[in-house]
């Protein structure tokens, strides 16, 4: 029984201990003084930016148009440049590939040659 | 308030002037929870600017002016533990800890309530946090778990421990009190 009243007692004055305070009266000054400074370093306050939205149908639609327009443009500047690029490639590589051709070829028969010119007195000598 | 559960929050919205309504109508609740803690006017003010900064950067994302008086709650329990952890605050007595007047109700003892005041401030931070949710806002367990983001078990054994390392001094003081002046 006395601890119940002790409790009781307790809850009771507990409360009337943590009652509310009345906050001083620089508070809200101070505080519409910050949030002013703060307002104003960011100017007109706008509603958050949303990237990821759903977009109205006459925006998608010019949107995706404006995009197949700008890859046909693409494509169309692209693609003949592409093809010289390739025609002259292909000259290039089919000189040089003859050019590569031949100086092995005459590489080749010096290295031949060379090698006959070496092997022939040893052949000479294995024979006697 | 109830009315229009957005008016205090649209206004403020369309017109940062407007956001005075909300501190005339919240300052009480907000500065008394960070006084409670510290028992330091200067703390106590200095959190509370914070939190209304706080939340003049969140308006947007809160949904009625209920949601904005839990979310100035929670954030100001918050701030009084990170603030407690950071700087091992310890709560002094200097001039700060003379009572003030009260606006609610008078304590049934002077005595007895600055000695619980002063026993209150001394509970580990989220002890303390449970009690003045608990007493000074007069919120239920659950209210209370959903304000500290931790269960309503926790809350009940916090409010358990925290009540018994008071009651002694309670009693103590109730005997001293009650039965000093008789002189018997």
């Amino acid at each position: 029984m006395r601890r119940q009243e002790d409790s009781r007692y307790l809850e009771a004055s507990l409360r009337a201990s943590l009652a509310r305070q009345p906050a001083p009266k620089s508070l809200k000054p101070q505080v519409m003084a910050r949030v002013r400074a703060e307002s104003g370093r960011e100017g007109v306050r706008t509603a958050p930016a949303r990237p990821f939205r759903r977009l109205a149908p006459w925006k998608s639609w010019a949107l995706s148009t404006s995009a197949v327009a700008a890859a046909a443009a693409l494509l169309w500047g692209v693609l003949p440049l592409r093809d010289t690029r390739t025609d002259a490639e292909a000259v290039a590589m089919e000189s040089a590939g003859l050019e590569l051709a031949e100086v092995l070829h005459m590489a080749g028969s010096e290295w031949n040659r060379a090698q006959q010119a070496a092997l022939s007195p040893i052949q000479e000598n294995g024979n006697d | 308030m109830d009315s229009d559960p957005r008016k205090l929050l649209d206004a403020a919205i369309a017109d940062s002037d407007a956001f005075g309504a909300i501190i005339t109508h919240t300052e009480g609740m907000v500065y008394s929870l960070a006084y409670n803690f510290f028992r330091n006017r200067a703390i106590a003010e200095d959190l509370a600017q914070d939190a209304y900064l706080a939340l003049f950067r969140n308006l947007h994302k809160l949904e009625s002016d209920m949601h904005l008086v839990n979310w100035l709650r929670m954030t100001v329990t918050r701030k009084c533990i990170d603030r407690t952890r950071r700087k091992k605050f310890r709560p002094h007595l200097d001039l700060d800890s003379i009572p003030e007047p009260r606006v609610v109700s008078t304590p049934p003892d002077p005595v007895l309530a600055e000695e619980l005041r002063q026993k209150v401030s001394e509970l580990p931070a989220k002890m303390q946090v449970v009690v003045v949710l608990r007493f000074q806002e007069d919120l239920k367990l659950r209210e209370i778990a959903d304000t500290m983001g931790i269960p309503v078990n926790t809350v009940k054994t916090l409010l358990r421990r925290a009540l018994i390392r008071l009651r002694p001094k309670v009693a103590h003081l109730k005997t001293e009190v009650c039965y000093a002046p008789t002189g018997r």
